[in-house]
């Protein structure tokens, strides 16, 4: 897939967020999806979700149960959205109608999605809340959302977002905001939920802790492009690409290896170049770097039990 | 060189008729030359401390010492000779900086009204700008100019321009990317190793506090509930929300799995509004017995420079077997 910003005036200057990334998840797995400002991880999360802002464009296919929704006209693919595809969001406040309360706007999905009205809606609301971890959900589903907390929001938030029992669950940075033991919570909860709903789940998280603990698998995104993706524990113990390498040891819940004396951290110097360049997008910043790397992009080619797109890879060592 | 240290310090906030107790007794020291964190939960009265720590805000009870001395005089104003010597460095360093002016123009306020510029300035803006790693020539951007990394290192240049003993950094990497939190983390260390200065390294981010801390405290509600050396406490945490945290920290690597050992918190932290009677943490730990209802247990020292306020916690030996008890077990007292 591509995603590709408009600029106002001429199209020389479009940006290009997502420079042909290319995914799959299938039901009851969670794949992580990694990367720094600017990686296009959150532009590929929005073009799967046809949340595009005007000017943007997306190409390439996404499939969704065999089906091509990419192309479909806008108001099937609203329906394809809502009923295909659940969404969970880093602050659950913004995602949550201020106004109605969080019973309600279950209600409103269950409504439109499932065909369900007045007392039946309610029932599944309730169980629907509970079954996301909330205690007391008849009370609970009369609460508006400032009355609760980053957690419990999260949780009505989720709920929400399975009220039309999708089959892929998008979530974007979904404990971000959320303190540690919460966090814990709400990782619980999803991890419980792909299980039980067989829901196919992309996870997007700056952090790869938390990738590490709860996906299958995960990909690295750098500059538009996947970099590495594979199995959690071949990325995190054996990562063949030096970015996703340089990336755990900037990650400091692992034991990253640390200079004993002055107790610094292993640091990756530079910034991340824009998508769509010659060459590898990482080698201005790459310790491993040869010249074939500045002119040719190298292709992502199976490494392991995963892929990898680096003419050096699997060379790159803490 | 002097050390900073909170004693007995309390802050209340009152609204609708009911009171916070934001800090509810703490006893706190940052010495030159060591590195403290202090962690905990959103609402646990972190920022209320960094407040009262740098003299932006003043406690209702207790005292906050610079060199053994109070900080503030008795008609409640702070000598600049003091006040100087102690920055803060904030998590939000675009809301940190006026937008309308240069960052020379911001570097150079604290110098001029401290009385410590030198001819017109430049000369020392270009050097602290060099030692936190950044180009002179960014004297004359204004913040939207500048990266979240670059604008974080300016107001960490900002903090030097004073010489402190003492840095208070709040939550000072919480909004970086993993690469740029590791230059700045850096950055701190290199300051703290070079001119031994103290810094007090505030952040909920358990795993960054590991990596940079010599001591660490843990709060909870108000109040420090667990002090010490920072590896031993990770390592062997005394209280039970210590290792809740602890154990709430992703670490591994394949499908989440309760750590039964280590159960989970559930629920959230009650508000400061309302903080339980007993121990504080009462309603949610999992070892709780009938003594910790009715009593609130203080901070005091399990072993040689650990603190716990917990009944239940005890020397090492005794708290490496996993404790699983209900409230009705007899739990032997410490």
């Amino acid at each position: 897939m591509r995603v590709r910003f408009r600029s106002h005036e001429r199209a020389a200057s479009d940006v290009l967020a997502v420079d042909g990334i290319d995914l799959t998840v299938a039901p009851g797995h969670i794949l992580a999806l990694i990367g720094e400002s600017g990686s296009g991880k959150s532009a590929t999360l929005l073009a799967l979700a046809g949340l595009l802002p005007q000017g943007a464009s997306a190409e390439g296919v996404v499939r969704l149960l065999g089906r091509s929704i990419l192309d479909l006209p806008e108001h099937e693919r609203a329906l394809v959205r809502g009923r295909g595809i659940g969404m969970v969001f880093q602050d659950p406040g913004g995602s949550l109608n201020p106004v109605v309360s969080i019973g309600s706007q279950v209600d409103e999905v269950l409504t439109v999605h499932r065909g369900l009205r007045g007392r039946a809606a309610r029932a599944e609301t309730e169980a629907l809340l509970t079954r996301c971890g909330m205690a007391d959900a008849a009370h609970r589903a009369e609460a508006y959302p400032h009355q609760l907390s980053g957690g419990l929001k999260q949780r009505a938030a989720i709920a929400a977002a399975l009220a039309a029992r999708p089959a892929v669950l998008l979530a974007d940075e979904p404990t971000t905001a959320l303190d540690a033991t919460v966090q814990a919570q709400i990782l619980d909860l999803l991890v419980g939920l792909v299980d039980t709903e067989r829901l196919a789940m992309l996870l997007v998280t700056h952090d790869m802790a938390v990738a590490a603990s709860v996906a299958d698998r995960i990909a690295v995104a750098y500059a538009g492009r996947i970099v590495e993706e594979g199995p959690s524990e071949q990325l995190i113990v054996r990562p063949g690409h030096p970015y996703s390498l340089a990336l755990r040891e900037a990650s400091l819940p692992f034991e990253v290896t640390h200079d004993p004396l002055t107790r610094r951290l292993p640091e990756l110097r530079g910034r991340m170049a824009a998508a769509g360049g010659t060459g590898c997008a990482f080698a201005p910043r790459c310790p491993l770097v040869i010249d074939r790397c500045r002119t040719e992009s190298p292709a992502l080619l199976p490494f392991g039990d995963g892929r990898v797109a680096c003419w050096r890879a699997g060379e790159a060592v803490a | 060189m002097s050390t900073l240290s909170l004693v007995g310090v309390h802050r209340r906030f009152h609204a609708g008729g009911r009171v916070a107790r934001a800090l509810d007794g703490v006893d706190l020291s940052i010495a030159p030359g060591e590195i403290v964190g202090l962690v905990g939960e959103s609402g646990c009265g972190k920022t209320t401390l960094t407040r009262v720590a740098v003299a932006l805000d003043r406690p209702d009870e207790g005292m906050v010492l610079f060199g053994g001395r109070p900080m503030v005089n008795q008609d409640g104003s702070v000598d600049l000779a003091v006040r100087r010597r102690i920055q803060l460095v904030f998590q939000d360093s675009y809301a940190s900086f006026n937008p309308r002016r240069t960052i020379g123009q911001s570097l150079a306020m604290p110098l001029r009204r401290h009385g410590l510029q030198v001819g017109d300035g430049r000369a020392q803006i270009a050097d602290l700008l060099e030692q936190v790693g950044l180009e002179p020539g960014l004297a004359g951007r204004h913040p939207h100019m500048l990266s979240g990394g670059q604008l974080q290192r300016a107001s960490i240049a900002r903090a030097l321009a004073l010489q402190p003993d003492i840095l208070v950094c709040d939550e000072p990497v919480a909004s970086l990317d993993v690469s740029v939190r590791a230059q700045t983390l850096n950055l701190l260390l290199d300051l703290w190793r070079d001119r031994g200065i103290g810094i007090l390294f505030v952040s909920h981010d358990l795993g960054v506090v590991r990596r940079v801390a010599q001591r660490v405290a843990v709060m909870y509600l108000g109040r420090i509930v667990e002090m010490g050396d920072n590896e031993a406490t990770w390592a062997a945490p005394r209280h039970p929300y210590t290792r809740s945290l602890a154990a709430s920290v992703p670490t591994g690597v394949g499908r989440w799995r309760i750590d039964e050992e280590h159960r989970r918190l559930t629920g959230e932290p009650p508000s400061t509004f309302d903080i339980p009677p007993g121990c504080r943490f009462e309603p949610r730990c999992p070892i709780a017995i009938d003594r910790c209802r009715t009593e609130d247990p203080r901070l005091r020292p399990i072993e040689p420079g650990v603190h716990a306020a917990c009944h239940l916690a005890a020397p090492l030996v005794a708290a490496r077997e996993p404790v699983v008890s209900t409230a009705s077990d007899p739990v032997e007292e410490a």
